[in-house]
Parts: C-alpha cells; structure tokens; sequence
C-alpha cells in the first residue's frame, strides 16, 4: 500500500525494495504537470516529451545504481523540475542557434497546440495565441511562468531557478504584465483565452 | 476586474494550452522502472550482497571461513548463496542474443541440479529436470522458448552446501 506516502518515501521503497507500485504513483503525481512545464518552456511537445523522458529515466537510472539520495531541505519535485530545466538548457538552449541568440524559437516555429475535442476554432486560436504570447518572454520569464503554470510555489521556483526570491518575483510581476499586454494586442483578456 | 482574478483567468488559460505526457512516454517510463524494481528486488534477497555494498566487516566473511575450518565440523547448509566469483553462464547481467547454455560451478555436496527461469515478474516460466550436469544446452529441453526480455535464472541443488545458485540475470536481446 503505498498511497498517503509523500514523494520522498516513494522513492526510497521503489530503490530500496524494488517497489514498482511506489514508483508508479509518484510517476502519476508529476508526469502531466511536469510535461506541461516543460511545454511551457519549451513551446514544443516533442521537446517537452524528449526531456521529461531523459529525466524520469536518469532518475531510473539512479535508482537502480543506488544512488538516488533525497536531497536535504528540497522536495521531489523541485528535484525532479530542476533536472528538467537544466535539461532543457544544455540540450536545447545552448546547444541551438536559435537558443544562442537567447530568444525562444520564431513565433513560426512554436507549435500551436491542438485543438480539444468538441473545441471551437475561437477557443482553438486564442490558446494558439497564448501560446506565441508566452514564446515571446525571455526563456528566464517564462520559466518562472511555466513554474507558475505547473503550481509550483515562489519557494520552490526560488530552489528550482537557483535566483533569489526577490528576483522570481520580479520576473513573474514582468512576464506577467506582458502576456497582458500581448492579450491586449490580440484584442483579447484573459478571460477570453 | 481585480488583477488576482485576472491572474487566475491567465493561469487557467494557460494550463488549457499544454497536454498530459503521451502513452508513447508513459510507457517507457514505466518498461523502464519495472526492470529496475525487478532488480531492485534480486539485490534485496541477496543477503550476502549487502554487507559488502554497505562496507560491513570483512570479520564477518573471514568468520565464515575459518570458524567451520577450526571446528572441523561441516558447516550447516546455506539456503541461497549468491557470489560474484561464482562462474556460470549465461554471466550474470549479460545481454545475449541468443541463449545456448545454462552453466554453473559445482556445489560441493550436491548430486543432481535443476535450472529454474524466471520472467522479469518473477514468474516461473521453465523448469529443467534434475540431472547429475553442471551445464544444460538449451537446444535440448522441451518447452523451453523464451522471447526476447530480461529473466532471472537459477540452480537449485539436492543438498550440499547450497541449496540454490543465483538468481541471475540475463536480458534476451530481440532479433535484428
């Protein structure tokens, strides 16, 4: 019986007992908000996939060496969250051109998500906006959205980003007054979207 | 309308733009997490595994050793020894492409031997008959098709000073 156990006790009955069903529920507490995240980040799903995947399955890999140890003071998830973001960042940012110039993707380039069923096209390309909106902040704005996004608390943000949490909050109050603003130019609110 | 509500309004709008991860990643995840927790659990019946890993007292192995030695009394049997200096084949953790032989080290003590697979569950899928050999071609036992996966394999003896080899491992590698 494994549910009421809180993450770090999960992990350590998966690695210390080969506990597959303690694995499995903390898998089914993060993946899709930690998808979601890295979707945000990224402004791509394949993207997104590629590093939640990589991650889980270092975190695996540790396991099965031994080596997973809790770190002292952070939760799972800031651990989970930060190999994901420094993830990305190796991988993705400094490695492509498009990264180097420290700008997302093109606004052509970021994937307009679907549309959900029974969605009107309205709805389909207000998300698409948001979208292209979020893709236009600075990757560290839009990591602290993506954070936000994920409900992931200023506390958490403050471990994840390794920044003060005077500086977290500062770049919520920036990118958030510009997803306004770009809102404002599409000629929509956000209760709209 | 209040910036906290308009701060809720944009979350929502935001978490409507992302999806859930695919089963496609799922599934990885979790193929992957079920070979580790299968491991996880071998490493945790190997009791002679431990005290080396945890750099236990060398005292206990040379204690092992020499007490039955001084004694001169036999040892009382071991129910499930596990050593690396064991050789056996298909070697432990070996990835192999095709499956040819079962072979161990002879147990002192011990006259006949059966070789016991298990699947990645932990499920008995073949069992041998009990023979005399210390090695078992694959070629002649009946009802022995594994498909491609990882397996834990074992010998269990008639007696002697280890009632059982292993478990070991090996991952049957897909055809190319």
């Amino acid at each position: 019986m494994t549910s009421g156990l809180n993450d770090a006790a999960l992990m350590l009955r998966f690695q210390e007992d080969g506990d597959y069903d303690a694995f499995g529920e903390l898998f089914d507490r993060h993946k899709d908000a930690f998808v979601a995240y890295l979707q945000h980040l990224s402004g791509s799903t394949a993207i997104a996939e590629d590093v939640s995947q990589h991650c889980w399955l270092k975190l695996i890999e540790s396991v099965g060496e031994g080596r997973y140890r809790p770190v002292s003071g952070a939760s799972f998830r800031s651990y989970l969250y930060t190999l994901g973001r420094n993830r990305y960042i190796d991988e993705y940012q400094r490695k492509h051109a498009e990264a180097r110039r420290g700008t997302m993707p093109d606004l052509e380039q970021v994937e307009h998500p679907d549309a959900a069923p029974g969605e009107s096209a309205e709805a389909s390309e207000r998300k698409a906006l948001l979208t292209a909106a979020l893709a236009t902040l600075p990757l560290e704005q839009r990591d602290v959205i993506a954070l936000w996004s994920a409900g992931v608390s200023i506390e958490h943000m403050v471990e994840i980003t390794a920044a003060p949490r005077d500086t977290v909050l500062s770049r919520k109050k920036y990118a958030m007054a510009k997803l306004r603003t770009a809102f404002a130019s599409m000629g929509v609110s956000a209760h709209d979207a | 309308m209040t910036p906290d509500n308009d701060d809720d309004a944009l979350l929502d709008a935001l978490r409507k733009t992302t999806s859930g991860s695919s089963a496609e990643h799922d599934a990885t995840v979790l193929a992957a997490a079920r070979k580790v927790a299968a491991a996880r659990q071998r490493k945790k019946a190997s009791p002679w595994w431990r005290p080396f890993a945890i750099g236990l007292p060398a005292l206990a192995v040379v204690a092992l050793i020499s007490i039955p030695l001084l004694n001169e009394t036999p040892a009382p049997p071991v129910d499930t020894v596990r050593s690396a200096s064991v050789s056996v084949a298909p070697a432990d953790g070996a990835v192999v492409a095709e499956l040819d032989v079962f072979e161990w080290a002879t147990v002192r003590g011990a006259t006949e031997y059966r070789v016991i697979v298990r699947d990645e569950a932990a499920t008995v899928v073949w069992t041998s008959d009990w023979s005399s050999e210390t090695a078992l071609s694959v070629a002649d036992q009946d009802g022995l098709a594994l498909a491609p996966g990882l397996y834990l394999w074992s010998v269990e003896t008639d007696g002697g000073r280890q009632r059982e080899l292993g478990p070991f491992t090996f991952d049957l590698a897909a055809p190319e």
